[in-house]
């Protein structure tokens, strides 16, 4: 989400509303584009969608960016959202259809097996890769199991191979839990893909539902109920809330907009955030969740603040992605390009977005060297910060005044006696654009503004 | 059914992890390897030449019968299109314009039976990929490249060095984003990526204050931050390793950029007379920063010809005038390179390697027996120069040097036909074979792996690569 400003800030602060946290969470989630340009984000690392890689060039990769937007954008509930995944039209086909390579390529990695593994992941929490190669060694699905769920997707029946040779045997077509129902086997790909999608949506399948609210609850709390979010076979930190928060958005439309909602307006959200002091300990088994963990941003909120705060990092020929050109109601023109709707560069590569050739759903986020030098001298950001230095100049001549805004836009407080006094020393009697590009740099790079907390 | 069977064994994970791992979601190092036995090294550095696009080899280090241009020709009596000239080696022949590798040829070994792998339909990048990687593309996981591995596991030579550099190649190319797929750490996390210098003589760029920026100012910036972190309210809240690892990266950023070893960035620093030796072109220099790089304590440096499709070694057609310009842009500053850090004595705790992701001959594509689609329609009688070359992509024999870290003087290892297709008789190697010949000459043991995704990944696919001890001197 898009920093506040401090009158709005300051409004929330000043209403006496009770329920004012409640409000302005639902008031966020009504901002369509924001919400949707938002969480563009997560369901392109999810769905590997907005990929430039191989495929392409072959017309071997079909992007869903516009069914995408629209689904985030109109809300579309979450069942609704998978079947048309799964069953698709032209427009949301691009994720089952996986990427078709040139050349030979393992038969692990067929557009059938590759819809097999990336539904198992992505759609039921479990991890087929092993065991589309051979009988798996780390869980209990075997050959055959992996085989016979990549059959739903294909056009004519698949030949096993076991570690890329050919039994002679011919898959199965079967869900990987029985009490799921039946695929026909001799029924076309079309008529197997709808009873696919029918027999995963329904209500009885818990574990669908279980890895929907847990991944959201990740991106919302920082630590998701089970960990890694793929594995929803491990054990939650609390099976209950699990299963009831799973329970109610099932009962309740399988409602997305209102399962982050419910995130936002607990107690939980709204209480302080939880350091922690090593990467290990988030995983460990004896984790107890006690709160939001804190976090550092995502190389798309990074580059959103800094393109409003400073001067936006890209310019129009990289946007990739027009919601405009699909939205016909498409309000006002946004102040900077998103950076979730630009192609991937160096600049968000080197904060973890990641290239989308698999499906990611994690981000990686320690520091490194290499992003602190593009931190650092990085083109990119410099431009940024020469330009929004000499904005911020035109409207603001007096230091303290300048810092008072700043602080309050880009941290959300005022300075302390101690940050004005600094400040005041590197500027002297007035501001000057080079003095405030370095100001803006600082607070940037600041963990107090990089980190969610 | 298969409802509760995967309860990942969380206590195996942690044990294991405080020993490997920094960063959430980061790999965690494999129990397989948890009883390493210690290999000494006789390695610090590697240096990977990288001829990008295809170098044929009976066009370079394996020169077969030359025969020479005339109209009419049949196309398939052509197995080399330049003469052959001496070597420091007795009856060791390389092709004509590869005279002063030629003459260095004796601190090496020169191997002459790589075989590349079978990907199908010819993609340069999918061999790249499988080049630097060692792992066929495509995986279910992103994989590290090689230089990521070696700065995993050996981490930095020189604390502000990056350990994995990467010199000459941009992205903005053909095919730029199946080049970006296999330029990456992967699962083993982006702290330990390439650092990419795409330009050399725009090094210094690359670890300097930002454009327009004095170093005065570049200080009193540093300054500033540090103070409003001083005085900020954050200090309060208790240990967070987010904040502890970006605190450190900025520190160890400023410290780079401020250090003496920045220097080893500018080529401008470089004397005149050693530079000139250099100077042919991109690639030339990059061979020059890779040399002060590694004086300074690189890890791990790739310099590339550069892969753009239809380019340098790309060749489609004219290859053998465009060869002539490829040797020349080539034999200088790798002769130089070789016999600088020979008399310095960096050689021999430097490998240098130099490489090519498959071969090319006039006539067959892919490999004898399991010939792919041809990319390039060669004529059965050639009346124009522009035909005369090696312009399809052979994999089954290839050539590639290596130098110094242990690698032995001297030395030839394989042997290729004579007769077309030219292709591998004597002592084949495969790509898992020079990962491993390179990882074991670093001191990683051949079973290093990481557990991903609940299930080992190695350096080599399932740790099966062996080691050639056939390119290594006796220690």
């Amino acid at each position: 989400m898009l920093l506040p400003s401090p009158e709005d800030l300051q409004e929330f602060q000043d209403d006496p509303n009770p329920q004012k946290r409640q409000l302005i969470g639902q008031q966020l989630l009504d901002q369509k584009e924001d919400y949707t340009q938002h969480w563009m984000t997560f369901w392109n690392d999810i769905l590997r969608n907005d990929y430039t890689g191989t495929g392409y060039i072959t017309k071997g990769r079909f992007a869903i960016t516009d069914w995408l937007y629209t689904s985030i954008r109109d809300n579309k509930a979450y069942d609704l959202f998978v079947k048309e995944l799964l069953n698709p039209t032209e427009k949301s086909k691009g994720f089952i259809e996986g990427i078709r390579w040139r050349g030979t390529v393992n038969a692990s990695q067929r557009i059938e097996m590759q819809a097999a593994q990336n539904v198992g992941q992505v759609i039921l929490g479990l991890n087929l890769k092993c065991a589309s190669c051979h009988d798996s060694f780390i869980s209990d699905w075997k050959l055959e199991e992996a085989y016979a769920f990549a059959n739903v997707f294909a056009d004519s029946t698949l030949e096993i191979s076991r570690c890329e040779i050919p039994t002679g045997k011919f898959a199965k077509t079967e869900i990987l839990w029985e009490e799921l129902g039946n695929i026909d086997s001799t029924a076309s790909k079309a008529e197997k893909l709808l009873q696919l999608a029918d027999k995963l949506v329904q209500p009885s399948n818990g574990r669908m539902y279980r890895i929907i609210v847990n991944r959201v609850w990740k991106q919302m709390m920082g630590r998701g109920i089970v960990e890694p979010v793929d594995e929803i076979d491990n054990l939650p930190w609390s099976q209950d809330l699990l299963d009831w928060l799973a329970v109610d958005f099932v009962e309740n439309g399988y409602d997305i907009k209102r399962l982050i909602y419910q995130n936002t307006s607990s107690k939980i959200y709204q209480s302080e955030s939880i350091p922690i002091a090593s990467p290990d300990l988030l995983l460990a088994s004896e984790f107890k969740f006690q709160g939001l963990i804190r976090r550092r941003m995502t190389a798309e909120q990074f580059s959103d603040a800094v393109s409003h705060l400073a001067s936006p990092l890209f310019d129009s020929a990289e946007v990739r992605f027009r919601p405009c050109e699909l939205i016909p109601e498409f309000g006002n023109k946004a102040e900077f390009a998103r950076a979730s709707l630009v192609a991937n560069n160096p600049f968000l590569t080197s904060f973890g977005r990641p290239n989308r050739e698999i499906v990611s759903t994690s981000r990686d986020s320690q520091a490194s060297l290499l992003q602190a030098l593009e931190l650092t001298n990085g083109i990119k950001l410099n431009t940024a910060l020469e330009k929004g230095g000499a904005r911020w100049v035109l409207n603001y001549s007096d230091p303290k005044e300048l810092t008072l805004k700043l602080f309050a836009q880009a941290l959300l407080r005022a300075p302390t006696l101690e940050e004005l006094e600094v400040a005041k020393r590197v500027y002297g009697a007035k501001t000057k654009a080079t003095k405030t590009q370095d100001l803006l740099w600082s607070i940037f790079l600041l963990p107090e503004f990089q980190m969610i907390y | 059914m298969n409802t509760s069977n995967i309860r990942r064994d969380f206590l195996k994970k942690t044990s294991a992890s405080t020993l490997a791992t920094l960063g959430m979601g980061s790999p965690l190092a494999g129990l397989l390897s948890s009883c390493e036995s210690r290999i000494p090294s006789t390695a610090d550095s590697v240096i990977l030449l990288f001829m990008a696009g295809g170098m044929a080899h009976t066009e370079t280090f394996d020169p077969k019968k030359y025969t020479p241009f005339r109209k009419g020709m049949e196309a398939k009596e052509v197995l080399s299109t330049f003469p052959t000239i001496p070597t420091k080696l007795d009856d060791i022949f390389f092709s004509e314009g590869l005279e002063n590798i030629a003459s260095v040829i004796d601190k090496g070994t020169l191997i002459r039976s790589y075989q590349a792998a079978d990907l199908g339909h010819i993609l340069h990048t999918r061999h790249q990929y499988h080049f630097h990687t060692c792992y066929e593309p495509p995986q279910s996981v992103v994989v590290p490249h090689l230089g990521s591995w070696i700065a995993k596991e050996k981490g930095a030579l020189n604390s502000v060095i990056p350990p994995f550099i990467n010199i000459g190649q941009r992205f903005s190319v053909g095919e730029g984003e199946e080049l970006k797929a296999f330029h990456s750490a992967g699962f083993l996390g982006s702290e330990f990526g390439p650092f990419l210098i795409p330009d050399p003589t725009a090094g210094l760029d690359a670890v300097r204050p930002p454009v327009g920026m004095d170093t005065k100012r570049f200080e009193s910036r540093n300054k500033l931050y540090e103070e409003l972190m001083a005085a900020g309210t954050m200090n309060d809240f208790g240990s967070d390793y987010q904040r502890e690892s970006l605190k450190r990266s900025m520190e160890q950023a400023y410290i780079l950029l401020n250090s003496p070893e920045a220097k080893a960035f500018d080529l401008s620093q470089e004397p005149k007379e050693s530079y000139d030796k250099y100077n042919n072109g991109k690639f030339g220099l990059g061979c020059l920063l890779a040399k002060r790089l590694v004086d300074q304590g690189a890890r791990y440096i790739t310099v590339t010809t550069e892969y753009e499709p239809f380019f340098g070694w790309d060749t489609h057609d004219n290859g053998h005038t465009r060869l002539k310009d490829m040797k020349k842009m080539i034999d200088g500053p790798v002769a130089q390179l070789i016999k600088d850090l020979d008399q310095s004595g960096k050689l021999d705790r430097t490998m240098v390697i130099l490489a090519s992701e498959f071969s090319r001959d006039m006539m067959t594509e892919g490999r004898p027996g399991l010939k792919v689609k041809d990319q390039v329609e060669v004529p059965d009688i050639i009346d124009d120069m522009k035909n005369y070359g090696m312009h399809r992509h052979f994999t089954d024999g290839c050539s590639i040097l290596m130098f110094g870290g242990g690698i032995k003087r001297g030395y030839v290892f394989g042997k290729t036909a004579d007769e077309r297709p030219c292709k591998t008789i004597e002592n084949p190697i495969k790509i898992d074979s020079i990962h491993q010949t390179i990882y074991h000459a670093l001191g990683i043991p051949p079973d290093k792996n990481y557990e991903i995704e609940q299930r080992p990944f190695y350096t080599t696919p399932d740790g099966h690569g062996k080691v050639e001890f056939g390119l290594l001197a006796k220690s």
